[in-house]
Order: structure tokens, then sequence, then C-alpha cells
């Protein structure tokens, strides 16, 4: 194993291989996002081919609201996400939350990043906060994802990270099989602000892994609006789709 | 689930003797020892992390595992110069000094007992296994076992009785220099900031997608075969489902021999692409079962393993057969027969006694050197490893060479034809159609024969999948234009490894639904079909085309007995070396094969010809 310096001096004489960041294949990497061609191509069909909900950000055929949406307004303005849970994303967070893959968080910080540049209004955003864990699962996993995805997305965007505010207090369950009202009642009560202070009048961005039926992200945003935030603006490596791909 | 656990460096004290360990609870080891006379137990460090506790630990121990004895009333002595001794080793791993204390702990020994009732049935449990806590609890989950007390209690109560192996996950070789001990790289381990342990942390890179390995983890391993020599020997038989060719009947006997004779301990198959190593095998397995041996049979791909074990289960119905793969549903399922891609091996310790490794030379096997320490570790004492492949690489050869390697050689096909010997087609106009541009009159010409002339279907074989995806679309398009009768529809499909629709493609050009299948390197292996000829474009790229690669690709085709004399061609604009060599090494085989006598007498007419060619 070479020191820190002889390493770098290694790496101007003989440049490391450059391979795509997110599934770490050795086709090149395209100039701007530093993904290979087949993860560029597959992150953009869903852009191409589908719309956002221009509130939850879940995909769905046509312009405008998703039914669920326009049954009932999320509390937060709007929610940003890279893509569906499916495919290159649904793999790099499978990697980063479960396999411990931190490296995963950069380039799913990043994507993240372009998305909410293009989708939010980044004048409006004062702090980022991530969607925290218990401190059981955290000792458990060793990091909180979100965490780690608001660090790069932060790098980003030139905002502030702000940690420890929002709190998890219950231990839940995993809500992976559960339905979305058992969702909500399993939330219920869950998170709390810690320093009211920090958030007062501010523009917050929230900032977790997936947007399954929106429970969390409404949970997290119900107490920060609470606590006095302005305004909660939303934002998702990965999303839902709303409708059958086939239609 | 739960965090990292602590462990303290101990001496605990009889009267006049001693012994060194380390324990996250001290009542514990004080309960486990006051039958040999231990009674009170004095902490040398504060609770560190496996990482840093074991080495200590170890550095303290030495040969005779920590014991000793000392005089009446030297006892303070004894332990200030075992603190001076891990102080000089912490130096050694960047532990502060402040972390070294004498304490004596406050015990209350009987509690172990309720909890030792359970340490046979985790021993059963983690047999011929090497886990970490997380997957034991999913392990104990998966087998409905509900222990009632503290899965670490057990495990540590099994350690102290020298029946688990724990070691640390990542373990450090001096200042800043680490390695994993499951994957046994040291390359890739790497500090991470970690919430479990609350500082900066290590993590091994390198074998990440199998979970994280910690700095604050250990790993738990209970050696498999240790009873099972007491077992009564049984008749094991492999049920033939067909009748073995004299080529591999030969290579069968060799196998079981030299499962029963006791001095080798590996043997190299090199067989010829689509010889049936596989039922080769039976009878060495059959003669492992028959001692009482669990056989691991490890493939490096997961389509292969899948394939592989509806043929071992066709050969053994009454023996229990595992598949294990990343998405498999019988990860802690146990049998005697396992049959795994190379990297859920990783979770298996000193469990088999015979090892069938297939397609040793197959990716990712051959440039991890993970995979195959794993290989190694899974093999129990004494235990024995086949090699199987078509192309052994030069380290394998030079082995046999020397004679350390014995080799048992399958030149023939079991229909008795000659492998194809590829053509080399040179063709100075191939960049055209990389870029997508022209597609060359020779490869035109290559499709139109196979299509029209051969009634075959064809394997385009390209480098990168960029290229594959322009190379479709051409050849589709040549499709429309004379000399070809205008196909329409689908007749061209393009898969490469990330392709969602894998499977399906490859499962209708198996049907013979469409005729050409353009693909990178992902088919060299394990797709046979009936009727097909193989054209290998751009072969001379030879750092992704080299020698073994091209001879896979080749052995795709002429796999059938209707088809036996399928065709091959290496286009390229230059010949390269391992164009050439891939073509010597299949001609060699051939010839060895008619010398042997393994070849049908028309196949003296087949060679002759390709020779004159």
């Amino acid at each position: 194993m070479l020191g820190g310096w002889l390493r770098e001096l290694s790496e101007l004489v003989l440049p490391a291989v450059t391979s795509c960041q997110l599934c770490g294949s050795r086709r090149r990497p395209g100039k701007n996002s530093g993904l290979c061609c087949i993860c560029q191509k597959e992150i953009d069909y869903w852009d191409e081919n589908y719309f956002q909900c221009n509130k939850c950000g879940r995909y769905i055929p046509t312009q405008g609201l998703c039914v669920k949406c326009s049954e009932e307004e999320p509390p937060f303005l709007k929610a940003a996400a890279v893509g569906p849970y499916r495919g290159v994303l649904k793999e790099g967070i499978y990697s980063l939350k479960f396999r411990g893959d931190r490296n995963a968080a950069k380039p799913l910080g990043r994507l993240l990043a372009l998305k909410i540049r293009s989708r939010l209004k980044t004048d409006d955003i004062d702090i980022i906060i991530p969607v925290p864990l218990h401190g059981n699962k955290l000792q458990a996993r060793g990091f909180n994802q979100a965490e780690l995805l608001a660090r790069e997305v932060a790098r980003e965007i030139r905002k502030p990270v702000a940690h420890n505010v929002l709190l998890k207090k219950i231990d839940t369950p995993a809500q992976t099989h559960l339905s979305q009202r058992e969702r909500e009642e399993n939330l219920r009560q869950a998170f709390f602000v810690n320093t009211v202070d920090r958030v007062k009048g501010k523009g917050v961005l929230l900032l977790d892994d997936i947007f399954t039926t929106g429970s969390t992200a409404s949970e997290c945003t119900r107490e920060l609006l609470e606590a006095g935030a302005e305004k909660v603006y939303v934002a998702t490596v990965a999303t839902g789709i709303h409708f059958s791909p086939t239609e | 689930m739960t965090g990292c656990l602590k462990y303290s460096v101990y001496i605990a004290a009889g009267s006049s003797h001693y012994r060194a360990g380390y324990t996250h609870d001290p009542s514990l080891d004080v309960g486990f020892f006051s039958s040999q006379g231990y009674k009170d137990i004095y902490l040398l460090t504060c609770p560190l992390v496996p990482g840093q506790a074991i080495p200590l630990y170890e550095s303290i121990s030495g040969e005779g595992g920590g014991k000793g004895t000392f005089a009446a009333g030297t006892l303070d002595q004894l332990l200030e110069g075992k603190i001076r001794e891990l102080k000089g080793a912490a130096r050694k791993f960047k532990i502060p000094a402040e972390v070294f204390q004498i304490k004596k702990a406050a015990v209350d020994s009987n509690g172990h007992r309720r909890i030792f009732e359970y340490a046979p049935v985790m021993e059963e449990v983690l047999r011929g296994r090497i886990l970490f806590l997380t997957e034991i609890e999913r392990l104990l989950y998966f087998k409905k076992l509900r222990l009632g007390v503290e899965t670490e209690d057990v495990l540590h109560l099994l350690c102290l009785d020298n029946k688990c192996v724990r070691l640390p996950a990542i373990r450090p070789l001096g200042r800043n220099r680490f390695i994993c001990s499951r994957c046994g790289q040291s390359d890739g381990v790497v500090p991470v900031a970690c919430a479990s342990c609350g500082g900066t942390c290590y993590h091994c890179e390198n074998c990440l997608s199998m979970g994280e390995s910690r700095f604050c983890q250990s790993l738990y391993a209970v050696p498999g075969q240790w009873d099972r020599s007491r077992l009564p020997v049984r008749q094991v038989e492999p049920k033939m489902l067909v009748s073995l060719s004299p080529a591999q009947e030969n290579a069968s006997r060799a196998l079981r021999q030299f499962v029963l004779q006791p001095e080798q301990r590996e043997k190299l198959v090199w067989a010829a692409c689509g010889a049936g190593k596989t039922e080769v095998t039976f009878r060495a397995i059959a003669e492992a079962l028959s001692r009482r041996q669990k056989v691991l049979f490890a493939i490096p791909r997961k389509d292969a393993v899948e394939e592989i074990v509806v043929r071992i289960r066709r050969a053994f119905p009454r023996i229990s057969v595992v598949c294990l793969h990343g998405t498999s549903r019988e990860r802690f399922s146990e049998a005697e027969v396992v049959v795994s891609t190379t990297h859920q091996v990783m979770r298996f310790y000193s469990s088999f006694g015979l090892v069938i490794l297939d397609e040793i030379d197959a990716y990712p096997y051959n440039t991890s050197p993970m995979l195959q320490a794993g290989i190694m570790r899974a093999r129990a004492r004494g235990g024995k490893i086949i090699y199987m492949t078509a192309t052994p690489s030069e380290e394998l050869l030079k082995r046999h060479k020397k004679g350390e390697l014995d080799c048992v050689w399958i030149p023939a096909r079991y229909h008795g034809y000659p492998v194809p010997e590829p053509e080399l087609v040179i063709e100075k106009r191939l960049p055209l159609m990389e870029a997508g541009d022209k597609i060359p009159e020779s490869v035109i010409n290559i499709i139109h024969e196979t299509l029209e002339g051969d009634l075959a279907q064809l394997f385009i074989f390209v480098p990168t999948v960029e290229t594959g995806f322009r190379i479709a679309r051409l050849v589709e398009k040549v499709l429309k234009l004379p000399p070809f009768n205008n196909f329409e529809g689908g007749w061209v499909q393009f898969c490469h490894s990330r392709d969602g629709n894998r499977e399906e493609k490859l499962a209708a050009f198996r049907k013979g639904s469409y005729p050409i299948l353009v693909t990178t390197t992902i088919c060299e292996r394990g797709l046979t079909l009936p009727r097909v000829n193989v054209l290998v474009l751009f072969a001379d790229r030879n750092k992704i085309f080299d020698s073994s690669a091209l001879i896979q690709m080749a052995g795709r085709s002429g796999r059938s007995r209707d088809y036996p004399t399928g065709k091959v061609w290496f286009a390229g604009s230059r010949y390269t070396s391992e164009m050439k060599r891939a073509r010597d090494i299949i001609k060699k085989m051939n010839r060895q094969a008619f010398e042997m006598g393994f070849l049908r007498p028309e196949a003296e007419f087949i060679l002759e010809r390709r020779g004159r060619c």
C-alpha cells in the first residue's frame, strides 16, 4: 500500500482508468455527468418519455398533477427526484444503503443536485435537512445515507446542511411491506425538531434516498412547518411511478 | 440489530496461574473459567473495537495462548509487564496510550450457564460458515431459532471453548496498513466515518458487494468437517442420464481415482468447449459423498449455476443439493452438495471435502484474488480441488509443466466431431463498420452464407457496448438489401451485460425466434444452440478478445449432434498473436483427440479438408 503522497504522485504519472461513477464499468464516462452512456441513457429515458408530477415528482404519463396530489395536496411545496426506483438508481441506492458503499453517495448526490437546480428554486432554500435515522438503526448501519447524500448536494448547490435539527424519536419498523395508511400510522409522531431556532422562517430542503408513498416526507414536513419553517421542498434520489410504464 | 461490540483485553488470574483474553462482558469469562481456578479478571484496556482489541490480545498471548504462572505476590508486576507489552504493540497499531489501565472487573459468574446451553445449537448453525454478527442473526431468523439470550454472548462462549474462531473484520498490519479478513485484500481498505463505533473507522471496498466489512466488526467462523469422518461410509452412485463418450469415460475414471487416493490435492481438467465436463465429475462427486464429505461445485457465473444445479439434482436425486447465487432463496439452507457462484463461497469456512471449480478462467474469478482466497478457505483441511476449464491460464499451465498439478485431458466433444477451427478474416475496411458507416463485403458474405447457405443462426461478437448498438443497427439495414431477400421485422437483436431484457432475448434466440444475435463477451460462455455459426468482429482488439475469450466464443459453434460442423470466423483488420494462438490451440486439441482415437472416422476428412484450407 502506497503512502498518500506517493499514491498521488503515481496517479500523476499513471492516471487511474476512468470508469462510470454509478455502475463502475470501464465504459468511457461523459464529460459532465461522469456516467457511462448506458447509465445516462437509462436516466434520460424517463425524463424524455414521461412527466413528473408538478407537486410530488412521481412519474406520470401526462403533464400536471398525479391522481394522489390532485386528491389531497401534500404539505411540502414541491419535490424533485432523479428518476424512478428502478435499474441503475435502484442498484446505486441498494449499494449505498445495504452494502455500505458510501462512494455511491457521490454520483447520486451530484445527479440529485442537477435535478434540484432544474426543478426547484434554489434561491428559496436556506438549509438542507437530511431525513434522520433512529439511533438504533444508525448504530447498526454505521451511517445515515440521507446525510451522505445531503453532504454531496450541499457541496453542489452551495447551501449548508443542518445536522441534528430533525431527529427520529421512535424506532419504527421498516416500511417496505406496509401500505400507505400503515406507513402513515407507523410514522405518526416519530420525528421531532430538536432546535426550533434553526428552522424558524427558513426555506428547508428535506433530503432522502427514496420517495415511495411520501409518508416520511409529509410527516417530516409537518414537523418542520410546525417548528416555524417557512417553506419545505423535498428532494430524493428515486421516486415512484404512478402508472403502468406500458401506457 | 446491534451496533459494534467493544472488547477489553484482560488477564484472568488464579492463585498462581493466569491467562490472557478479551471480552465484552467479563462475567461470561469468569463464569467459563471458574472451574479452572481463575477467580478474578483484571481489565488492561478500555473497551476497544475488534480491529484493535484482537491484535492487542494476540500481541500478549503469543504461542502459549496467553497462559502462564506467577509467584505469589507478583500479580501487580505481571499486570504492569503486560501493560508494557500492550503499549509496545499499540505503537505499531497507532492506538493511543490513554486506553491502557488496570481495573479489576466486578463480575457475576453464574449467568453464563444458561447462555452456554445454546452453544451447541449455535455451533451447528454456524458449522462450515464464516459470517458477521448481523448475518448470523439473519441466519437464526431464517432457521426460526429464537435463542432468548444475546447472540454475541453465545458466540463469545463458543470462542472461549475454542469451537469458534473470531477474527477482526479489518486487521491492522501496521501504521495505516490494514487487511480485510473476509477477502484478504489490503489495497481497498479506506477510512470512513462510522456512527456505529463513533469515530473514524475503516472498511474494505473490495468486498462491499457482499455487505460492509468494518474495522469495528468481527467475523465468526466454525470449521465444517469435524464430525464427518466418524459417520459410516455409504454407497452413492450417480444416475447417468447420458452415456459418456470414450474421452469422458477416461476422464471420469481419473477423477474418481483422484478422490480415492490421499496424496494429490489438486487436479486440472482441460477440456474442449462442449466436451461435457460436468458429467465427468459425477463419479468423483459420488465418491466424496460416499465418504460423507460435502461437495462444492463453484462457477463464476450465475446463469451457469442455475443450469448445472438442475443436472446435478437429476444425477443425485436422493442427495440434498442447494443452489446459491446473489438472488437465491436457499442462501442459508444446508445440503451435501452446494452449487454456488464464486462470490457466495466467501461465506463458507473449511467446509468441503471436494471442491469443483468450473470455468476457472472466467470473469470475475480469474481477476479476483478475493474470490480465489474464498475458494481456498471453503475447502476443508485435507480437502481436494478439481479445476475445470477449456482455456487454462499461463500460471496453471506452468504448474502443470513443473509437475505440481496433474492434468486430465478431454480433447474431444461428446459427439466425436472436432471443435470448429476458426477462419481468420482480414478486412481493412472494418473500422468503417465500427463507425456505424459501412459493412464490408466479406462480412456480408459471412452473414449470407450462414443465413441462406447453412440455414443457421449467427452469433456476432463485438468488443464494446457502443459498437454493439451501431453494428446491430447496421446489420439490420443490410438485411433489407440484396443479396438478402428484404428481410423485414426483428431479425437482429443486441444484448449486453446491463440489458434489462437480456434473459428474454437469449431465450428467444435459443428458441430460434430470430437468426442474428449481436453481443459482447457476456455470451462467450454457457450458451448451447443446436445450429449456430460464430463471427467475432474486431477480433484484433486483443485486450478484450484474448485467446481464451476467442476459444470460448469459437466453442459456441458445432456443439450439437445435428450440426457438429459449425463455422467460426475471427474478423479483424490485422492478425494478432491472440487470434493465431486461439486457432492453434483448437487445432492442437483436435489433432490430439484424433490421435487418441476419440474422434469419429469421418472426422479425419473434416480435419484434412480444414488442413488444406
